[in-house]
């Protein structure tokens, strides 16, 4: 399965074998694991990798897995889930989507609006910090899902694009 | 003296519960107020009573002067803790309580004036015999030309009435000095409603070290020794420390001195922390936070103090007559909601799983447990893990080891980062200015091993959500779609 890790964005293929009731074997990129686990009262686990032990919790909930290791946090998305996932962008469609909860304090754009590679579109202000969010490639701005002041979450949509190429068939859309 | 019976604590997170905790050791009665995001949360938990104060908009809650005042008045308090941030250095807040006839911990409304307005502060300086980093008010662009070949270049335009860095803009030559006056000045407006700017000269790997003083209302003024702070990220502090392993006696006892006069020549009460730059062994003042500070942890394990409960001492009347000595050496670091690997970018979200550090001379300052939400409502402060040691490295490997043991899901957090930090050559052997971040951290990443651990264990509990771990207890935990402190606007408050 590929994993996408959330912040990065970087895609990983893993796949995980469970050889008897405490170990695995698991390919992570290029590389493979062998672990033991003992899982803990709490819920978490204890994962020996040669010399090294890490305590780790990981749990999937609404498609993503929340990870933690030691004092290193991570978040997940299956790939395949991108595609079912009610709130993300359609993968045929380059749509403005939410990086990280916020407050919308610039739309720079509105419907029917041609935009170019790298223009602006919309501003988010979250704990004090403003994130420009700009258009990954030259498209037309179908609609505009949000408000001036609106508080959204990560992964919501905020402008609906169409690009100004003929739209990618089943073959050529990028998964 | 006027005893305090029933206090109200105007702020959340980890410092109204820190407060509420030392209010209630100390016999006194507490309240909590609470924002419709917050209502379930650890400060309204541990307070015996808890009043809503408005939507989690901070403007129309933690800094609604009426409603936090309509609740005090509510629930008969005779006190009002502003914690830090929010109201805590209103004058107007300030004013309001003291007319209210409720006694405001901290100092009184003037001296928050005067602190409040930097080109006041830096008078009072001026007139304290405190050096002051060069500089001066600039009202035109004539002014700032002649004080900046005063000054020299690189220079910094700074906002007169607020920090953050907000308004602030560096100019290398006299070339770059009408673009920085005239962007400087427009920011400042845009955040403070106030344009006016002063210019300073700009310090370029200076030291940030602070000094804690602690005032009665009897003219007596006393320093608990100084912190630094020059781990920081865009002026967020990151990791603070007691002592400074910059200063040798000769060096604090200056400093400290420096701290006291202008504390006396304010006539400050209560607590607060004059900062300070040092760049060699030439120190400028910077400014004076009047006001309990997030790093005050650091001072309390140094030197055994509680500082809150002394606040509350000051605040009812008593007189200074402690002394206090210090002991070994004490370092903080400050958990954020933030992707220490993606430039920092804020998170949000629930709290999964939460482990929180112990052990030998270890403190930890939070207020989140399993369940907790992180919003962008607020700041991303999610806890301070702060240790003590006999000496600097005993500290610094105790904090080391705590963070190992910080294990949160669920939202990303930096404890990671900040182990690295500490952990860093140049973190121990004490090399810090305000540069040290962007030094040696500019492109941090989690280690390979870390993050492949990650990616297995991820894996497997895609596998096998139910016979892997972390499931078993939240198996039937659905995380909703719209994120419940949104449907808290229509939750029916506690008390009206």
């Amino acid at each position: 399965m590929k994993l996408v890790q959330r912040g990065n964005n970087q895609e990983v293929e893993v796949e995980a074998e469970r050889v008897g009731e405490n170990r695995a074997r698991v390919r992570v990129g290029a590389r493979t694991l062998e672990i033991e686990f003992t899982r803990l009262a709490d819920g978490t686990l204890l994962i020996r990798d040669g010399e090294q032990r890490h305590r780790v919790f990981a749990q999937q909930l609404s498609g993503d897995v929340f990870v933690a290791v030691g004092p290193h946090s991570f978040a997940f998305t299956p790939s395949e889930e991108r595609v079912i996932r009610p709130r993300a962008a359609e993968i045929t469609q380059p749509h403005v989507v939410a990086p990280m909860p916020g407050r919308v304090v610039k739309i720079l754009v509105e419907r029917e609006t041609t935009v170019q590679r790298g223009q602006p579109l919309v501003v988010l202000e979250a704990m004090k910090m403003e994130v420009v969010l700009s258009a990954e490639s030259a498209a037309r701005v179908v609609s505009v899902r949000v408000e001036l002041g609106a508080q959204v979450e990560a992964g919501s949509v905020l402008l609906e694009l169409s690009p100004l190429l003929s739209a990618p068939t089943a073959e050529n859309a990028a998964i | 003296m006027r005893r305090i019976r029933r206090l109200l604590i105007a702020n959340r997170g980890e410092i109204a519960l820190r407060i509420i905790r030392t209010a209630q050791a100390m016999g006194l009665k507490t309240v909590a107020v609470y924002s419709a995001a917050d209502a379930g949360a650890a400060h309204v938990a541990a307070a015996d009573d808890a009043l809503f104060v408005g939507p989690a908009e901070a403007a129309q809650s933690y800094l609604n002067i009426d409603s936090i005042l309509s609740a005090a008045l509510k629930c008969g308090a005779d006190a009002i803790h502003p914690g830090y941030g929010f109201l805590s250095e209103q004058a107007s807040f300030a004013r309001a309580v003291a007319e209210a006839g409720l006694i405001f911990v901290g100092p009184p409304a003037s001296v928050l004036a005067v602190m409040g307005d930097k080109l006041a502060a830096r008078k009072m300086a001026l007139e304290a015999g405190v050096p002051l980093v060069p500089g001066a008010p600039a009202d035109s662009l004539e002014a700032a030309r002649s004080l900046a070949a005063g000054i020299g270049y690189p220079l910094l335009v700074k906002a007169a009435a607020g920090g953050g860095g907000r308004g602030m803009r560096l100019a290398h030559s006299e070339s770059e000095l009408e673009l920085a006056l005239e962007a400087g000045s427009r920011e400042a407006k845009a955040a403070f409603g106030d344009g006016r700017v002063y210019l300073e000269k700009y310090l370029g790997r200076p030291r940030h070290i602070e000094v804690q003083i602690l005032a009665d209302q009897h003219g007596n003024v006393v320093a608990l020794g100084e912190r630094e702070c020059s781990v920081q990220r865009r002026h967020q502090k990151l990791v603070e420390e007691s002592p400074s392993p910059a200063l040798d006696d000769s060096l604090r006892l200056q400093i400290v001195e420096a701290a006291l006069k202008l504390a006396v020549r304010a006539n400050y009460v209560n607590a607060g922390t004059v900062e300070f730059l040092l760049q060699g062994r030439d120190f400028y003042f910077l400014e004076v936070n009047a006001r309990l500070q997030v790093e005050h942890p650091v001072t309390e394990m140094r030197f055994g103090c509680d500082l809150v409960a002394e606040q509350l001492k000051l605040a009812m009347g008593e007189r200074l007559k402690q002394h206090w000595q210090p002991r070994g050496h004490a370092i903080e670091c400050r958990v954020y909601a933030e992707d220490a690997a993606a430039d920092f970018r804020p998170a949000a979200g629930k709290v999964l799983y939460f482990q929180q550090p112990a052990g030998p001379g270890i403190r930890v300052d939070t207020w989140l447990a399993s369940g907790s939400e992180i919003t962008s409502f607020y700041d991303g402060l999610m806890a301070k893990v702060i240790a003590w040691g006999e000496d600097r490295e005993q500290a610094r490997r105790r904090i080391a080891r705590a963070l190992d043991e910080f294990v949160l899901a669920g939202v990303t957090h930096t404890a990671g980062f900040l182990r690295d930090v500490v952990l860093s050559a140049a973190f121990a052997a004490g090399e810090l200015s305000t540069r040290f971040v962007a030094e040696h951290f500019a492109k941090w990443r989690t280690a390979r091993e870390p993050a492949e651990i990650a990616l297995a264990a991820a894996a497997l509990a895609c596998q096998s959500p139910s016979s892997y771990a972390g499931a078993s207890r939240q198996d039937v935990y659905r995380q909703p779609e719209r994120s419940p402190w949104r449907e808290l606007v229509n939750f029916h408050p506690w008390r009206e």
